[in-house]
């Protein structure tokens, strides 16, 4: 069986969770408070995740979305849980709409974009191919890496001398307001609310049990990462800088000078970002199969990587004519679309309470 | 029907008579054209006569002193014989069996493969039975130090072509009744003998079935080397990677049998199969675990940076000088930039020159008799050299990833797993040349993602890396002191 361990699980979510943020930020619309707003996030993203956890365990055995058929009936249910497979399809297609944007400007200036993502859809396609087992030792594998990774990094920074910690004050200069206003929705959709895909993979996790704490365990890992990342990025930028960049992240790699030696270290940026694009597709993906499989009650989940894979593909190469349109699109637009909210917070909720109420009701 | 089959078929039909003329006869009709067998006859008594039949070099016929076995088979049946009987049988063997392993068979298809490793068989007149000494006596060469896998500190015994003297130099370390050794025969033209060993109550019950299972399952026609069992037995035959451990040295072996491992010894070569291979355990030398733990250690993390630059370092310079100059520190630059300025090359043309050289040179310096070798290295050192450079075909930086890359693929203690990383630096200079440090990356992925889904008898190839074993890591990503290795892992 194609299964995975907890430890395998946590690896999986920490780094899907940290996920793009890497590159692009996380809350900079608040300013020097965005690191608040990130751990307010988390706290309230927890949550979230703990809804996706309740109602996995309240109809034990079951995907995610096989929750919905089971508790809804099958003509309301069937449509609100064929809408998540298009989902992850779309949020798979955004993704590689980042590397479509961001390789191409940054490190490969000279390469057909679609050559890029070709080879980043057939190296997803192979990791489809062999199985979520193979995908969570690779995780397993990768994240003492990237976390070693990070450490240089961090020290790098601090002996570059940029760090400015009068950048991080006056706290909440500007009031509550604005780190509301990233908070909610974008900060707990973007990471937290994305961790839905996750709960396609919950299932695979043997020995059954404890999913609950390892997803908080983290959420609150990835939580506390972003917020650190986000606290020194504003300490060397500065507030108005750290919000106007496209990429801070990606910025903050630039900022490494270690004695005019170590300098321009980008390119390793954007191929962290490129692994963290590549986990995360693979597991919009692989729910999405997963949904499709449940849904349609095939046996085997092969026959759907091909088309799955080339949707994501196209989707990517022509979602976003620039990197402006595409990142506004993700910031300002999709977070608020109703189906996004609903999928993602009010409908979770409302399958929690009708799977607890029918359960209660036996 | 060729002559042969048909020799074939008579064997197999024919049944031992009592009359030793046709017995004989039969025997002599197999082995035609055989001219290494060797035949002499013998009376007992007036009437009735016997005959030895062995095969010269490879029964070892001084081993059985002539005149003593006739006298056995005269004193046993004194008088005229006109039936021989059980008694017979009994007394005869009683007197020869403290000379050497004595045995009756009434086939004579046994009796002919028994002849043809290494029997002395004995025909009787009046006798439906054959009667077989063991008398097996190759020859060999001396156990001498493996020439492939020296060590400053350890035993220096390897092992070679006799598959009994290996077996015995297994032994003499194990002496314990849990050590055991199933013989299998393979290959119906060489009938090789192959030894499946464990260590009883170590070795997983289901490994050592699944070993047998696919053992016992080889349909070939010769087997001349353990490398045709490696193939026919492995799960992954589409890998460039090793999946099994090939060694020539007891004490790994040894040391991997304590670890639950099977070994399977091949008769007629000196490299022994260890199953279940798996990566960090072909990244290991016995002597890591003779040696003192600190050093130990530190020399396993300069393998593994060795595994990573064999595989990387060509690539990454090419990446580095071709798509992200601005990654390397400016003054290192200026002097990269100066002295690939008379180059005519690109940077991935440069680059999979030398390697293609260096590649050439080394199994040019495998293959070639002792005198001549001397020429390679003189050559050699002008082709990877200053000459290269002075003629501009090459920069110096270039020279010196390409002879780092060299002293990185010496570093192996596999050299099998040495070969599959050295084949793969290609496709990686392909990957550098067309993506940069992302085609890199997205190589290294697939690589990740094969290597992540290989597995070897039902073991994982990373573990215990991942899946993750934490308490085994001790003895991974270094050596930790003996006091804490004491238990012997259990692999699984």
């Amino acid at each position: 069986m194609d299964t995975i361990s907890r430890h395998q699980l946590l690896a999986i979510s920490i780094i899907y969770q940290i996920g793009t943020t890497i590159i692009f930020g996380f809350a900079s619309g608040a300013g020097r408070d965005s690191w608040l707003a990130v751990l307010i996030s988390t706290v309230l993203g927890t949550a979230i995740i703990m809804v996706y956890v309740s109602v996995t365990h309240l109809n034990p055995g079951l995907t995610y979305i096989e929750c919905y058929p089971k508790q809804f009936g099958k003509w309301l249910g069937t449509p609100i849980a064929w809408l998540h497979p298009l989902l992850f399809l779309y949020i798979a297609g955004r993704i590689v709409a980042d590397i479509n944007n961001l390789v191409p400007s940054t490190i490969l200036p000279g390469t057909p974009s679609w050559a890029i993502l070709a080879i980043f859809i057939i190296v997803i396609g192979y990791a489809l191919f062999l199985g979520l087992k193979v995908m969570g030792r690779l995780a397993e594998i990768i994240l003492p890496l990237l976390g070693l990774i990070y450490v240089v990094e961090v020290v790098l920074i601090l002996s570059s001398g940029v760090i400015d910690l009068d950048n991080l004050f006056p706290l909440l200069d500007k009031g509550w307001n604005r780190v509301w206003k990233v908070v909610w929705p974008l900060g707990i959709i973007q990471s937290y609310g994305e961790s839905l895909a996750l709960a396609m993979i919950w299932t695979s996790v043997k020995p059954k049990g404890r999913v609950g704490r390892t997803m908080i365990l983290s959420t609150l890992l990835a939580g506390s990462f972003i917020a650190y990342t986000d606290a020194m990025a504003v300490s060397v930028f500065g507030e108005e800088i750290f919000k106007r960049a496209t990429y801070p992240m990606y910025a903050l790699i630039q900022a490494i000078n270690v004695a005019d030696f170590i300098t321009q270290l980008d390119a390793t940026g954007v191929l962290y970002f490129c692994f963290m694009a590549f986990l995360k597709t693979y597991i919009y993906l692989f729910a999405a199969i997963r949904s499709i499989q449940k849904l349609t009650y095939a046996q085997s989940n092969r026959s759907f990587i091909m088309p799955v894979t080339v949707i994501a593909f196209v989707l990517g190469l022509t979602m976003a004519p620039n990197v402006i349109v595409h990142i506004t699109v993700v910031e300002k637009i999709v977070p608020y679309s109703p189906i996004y909210l609903s999928l993602m917070i009010f409908i979770p909720m409302v399958l929690m309470a009708v799977s607890w109420l029918r359960r209660k009701q036996v | 029907m060729a002559p042969s089959e048909q020799r074939e078929n008579a064997a197999s039909s024919y049944t031992l008579s009592a009359d030793l003329n046709e017995n004989f006869k039969q025997f002599q009709t197999v082995f035609d054209k055989c001219g290494d067998i060797q035949y002499r006859q013998f009376e007992w008594n007036t009437a009735q006569r016997g005959a030895f039949i062995v095969l010269n070099g490879v029964g070892d016929i001084n081993a059985v002193n002539m005149d003593l076995l006739k006298q056995a088979v005269e004193s046993s049946l004194t008088g005229a014989v006109q039936e021989l009987t059980e008694e017979h049988r009994a007394a005869i063997q009683s007197k020869l069996s403290f000379t050497s392993q004595t045995s009756w068979s009434d086939d004579f298809q046994t009796s002919v493969e028994e002849v043809l490793s290494g029997a002395l068989a004995v025909l009787l007149d009046g006798f439906t039975q054959v009667l077989l000494l063991n008398v097996k006596g190759l020859e060999t060469r001396s156990i001498e130090e493996p020439a492939t896998e020296a060590v400053i500190r350890g035993p220096r015994d390897g092992f070679q072509e006799n598959i009994s003297t290996n077996i015995s130099l297994i032994r003499r370390r194990l002496k314990t009744t849990q050590l055991k050794l199933e013989m299998f025969t393979a290959g119906k033209l060489s009938g090789t003998d192959i030894a499946i060993t464990y260590l009883e109550g170590i070795a997983k019950e289901s490994l050592i079935t699944e070993v047998k299972e696919r053992v016992g399952r080889i349909q070939i026609d010769a087997i001349l080397e353990s490398g045709y069992v490696e193939e026919l037995i492995e799960d992954h035959s589409l890998s460039p990677f090793p999946q099994v451990l090939v060694t020539e040295r007891p004490d790994k072996v040894v040391g991997n049998l304590l670890e639950g491992k099977v070994a399977i010894i091949v008769d007629n070569t000196p490299f022994v199969i260890v199953v279940p291979g798996t990566f960090f355990q072909l990244l290991q030398t016995p002597e890591d675990y003779y040696q003192r733990y600190f050093v130990a250690s530190a020399i396993r993390i300069l393998r593994f940076i060795a595994v990573v630059s064999s595989l990387l370092l060509p690539s990454l310079y090419i990446a580095l000088t071709t798509y992200h100059h601005e990654m390397i520190p400016t003054m290192l630059l200026i002097s990269i930039a100066s002295s690939r300025e008379t180059v005519p090359f690109p940077a991935f043309v440069e680059a999979l020159l030398m390697e293609v050289a260096f590649e050439g040179l080394r199994e040019a310096g495998v293959r070639l008799p002792r005198p001549v070798g001397q020429g390679v290295s003189i050559v050699g050192a002008l082709v990877i050299g200053q000459a290269a450079v002075a003629a501009g075909i090459v920069s110096s930086p270039l020279l010196i990833i390409v002879s780092m890359t060299g002293i990185a693929s010496f570093l192996f203690p596999s050299f099998q797993l040495g070969l599959a990383f050295r084949l793969l630096r290609f496709p990686m200079m392909i990957a550098a040349a067309t993506f940069g440090l992302y085609g890199i990356l997205m190589l290294v992925l697939l690589l990740l993602l094969h290597m992540l889904h290989l597995q070897s008898f039902g073991v994982p190839y990373m573990a215990p890396l991942s899946p993750l074993r934490a308490g085994e890591l001790k003895d991974v990503l270094f050596r930790a002191n003996w006091m804490k290795l004491k238990k012997s892992p259990r692999s699984s």
